[in-house]
């Protein structure tokens, strides 16, 4: 009778089996040694590592008989997993318990059964490690010691197998929960949209070096009367340290710039509320700022620079130059101060801005000439603000060290 | 100890003056066991006027090594000492001062 076999507690037996994944699993090397070595100390000619599931008994190895899985109901298996302790049969054919079970008085005519329970840290038996032969026999204490110590081994096993399988998914999972931070802080420090300005094409891109770490960098565009104001920054340092120091830095850009004032006001500005805001010495970030005022044909631009790369103009007819006298850090030093470089930008022409990650990105470690990305900025066939952008994107190799941004705007 | 250490700091007093010598590559890994370094060689010999930083034998540096250099500076100057950095003129750490527009603020030989 099936039900008979059932032990109590099914349900969460079941589940135990279930958290172990082992049923229907590929071959493993571990257990088919453990069963050879089963039937050799024991000098049986069958030995099987079985996992008893809901109606049937699966082998998770079988040493001796070529069978993956039989039915529950006929199976001594289950019977062993009611036991607590090493279930023997030592002539199974006039053994009350099994003499009608069809595997001994059927065509297997199996006599000898010795099973133990392979049970978890927190009491359910998965299965058995048996022994069986055709012949009805003895077993001695040794014999059941060893097989005793062997299904430890298996339960071994199994409880590495599941432990290594937890400590994969729960790594996975904080990653998962990293990466959504991530993207969360990540798209905040950013603008949603560019705004439209007529008479410019503004074209950004942004790579972050990991997934699960917000990166230092940042821009934006501000829109004003005249054109537009336009940034372009990297917080020293990552992770969520540097992305509130961003926070700071690109808000209080904003703030100024609708205050009126101009890029190396701003950058003094910027520079006094991380000096005295942050309760962290020595945080700082480098800032590109450009304001963009559009004029009859082409755009005037002033721009102030702490500790940032110089933008670059690619002027229509294919010549660069570089824009700007930089300043310190900003947020380094109170009496930090800062100076403003003009350009005229005629239709055609293009201000490429980018963070250090970028520069290295393209010109290699070391490199603050950025002599390679000007020799890219000449050679591009599409010299528009996208054909830039891509080109530049394209120059960029998949594995960053850091994280990389461009802001780029072409005079149309 | 890893057999080949991305940094090596010594550091060796002489008269008044604290002379930290800063061998290797200065980044993200690196900042903290740097600061933590230089600060240690302060303590360690007791009263001194001058903190010498020499970084001409610094291979690679980026923004992270940049702000463990101006943590020291920030530090040395907090307890009344005169820093000096000693550098290769286009060597990594002068370009780097250079494009972070520090070269003006720091006293560089």
């Amino acid at each position: 009778m099936l039900n008979d076999l059932r032990p109590s507690f099914e349900a969460q037996r079941l589940a135990a089996v279930q958290r172990y994944a082992v049923l229907d699993s590929p071959p493993d090397g571990a257990f088919d040694r453990i069963t050879a070595l089963a039937a050799r100390l024991l000098d049986a000619p069958i030995s099987i590592v079985s996992i008893v599931d809901t109606d049937r008994i699966w082998f998770k190895s079988h040493h001796g008989l070529d069978v993956e899985e039989i039915n529950r109901e006929p199976g001594l298996c289950a019977s062993a997993i009611l036991q607590n302790a090493p279930w023997i049969v030592n002539h199974a054919s006039v053994d009350p318990r099994t003499l009608a079970n069809p595997l001994v008085a059927g065509e297997m005519g199996l006599q000898f059964y010795a099973g133990v329970p392979l049970t978890t840290h927190d009491g359910f038996n998965l299965g058995t490690l048996c022994v069986i032969d055709s012949q009805p026999r003895q077993i001695s204490a040794d014999d059941v010691a060893t097989l005793t110590d062997l299904a430890t081994l298996v339960m071994d096993e199994l409880e590495l197998r599941l432990a290594a399988r937890t400590a994969i998914s729960l790594e996975a999972e904080l990653r998962r929960t990293a990466e959504v931070v991530a993207a969360a802080l990540q798209s905040s420090l950013l603008p949603a949209t560019i705004p439209i300005v007529n008479g410019l094409s503004i074209v950004a891109r942004y790579h972050v070096a990991s997934d699960d770490v917000v990166g230092g960098d940042f821009y934006d565009v501000i829109a004003t009367d005249a054109g537009c104001t336009v940034v372009i920054g990297d917080a020293v340092g990552k992770g969520v340290k540097a992305a509130a120091l961003t926070g700071i830095a690109r808000w209080t850009v904003r703030t100024l710039v609708h205050a009126g004032l101009a890029p190396a006001e701003i950058l003094s500005g910027l520079n006094s509320v991380i000096v005295n805001a942050t309760d962290t010495p020595q945080q700082y970030v480098t800032l590109a700022l450009a304001d963009v005022r559009l004029e009859d044909g082409g755009a005037d631009v002033r721009v102030a620079l702490g500790g940032h790369p110089h933008p670059i103009i690619v002027r229509a007819e294919g010549v660069t130059e570089n824009l700007g006298k930089t300043g310190p850090l900003v947020g380094w030093r109170n009496d930090a101060s800062y100076s403003e470089s003009a350009a005229h930008l005629g239709p055609g022409d293009i201000l490429v801005m980018f963070t250090d990650g970028t520069l290295e990105a393209i010109a290699g470690r070391n490199a603050t000439d950025n002599a390679p990305i000007r020799r890219l900025l000449v050679e591009t066939s599409n010299r528009t603000a996208d054909g830039i952008a891509d080109t530049l994107d394209g120059a960029l190799h998949s594995d960053l060290d850091d994280d990389a941004a461009l802001l780029i705007i072409g005079v149309q | 100890m890893s057999p080949d250490p991305q940094v090596e700091i010594t550091s060796k007093r002489v008269g008044d003056c604290l002379e930290v010598k800063i061998v290797g590559e200065l980044d993200l890994n690196v900042e903290v066991e740097v600061i933590n370094t230089v600060e240690g060689a302060l303590v360690a010999n007791g009263p001194i006027a001058q903190l010498r930083l020499d970084v001409t034998a610094v291979r690679f540096i980026d923004s992270s090594g940049i702000r463990a250099l101006l943590t020291c500076h920030h530090k040395a100057q907090a307890d009344g000492l005169d820093v000096t950095f000693l550098t290769t003129p286009n060597g990594p750490v002068q370009r780097l001062f250079t494009l972070a527009g520090l070269d003006e603020w720091l006293v560089t030989s």
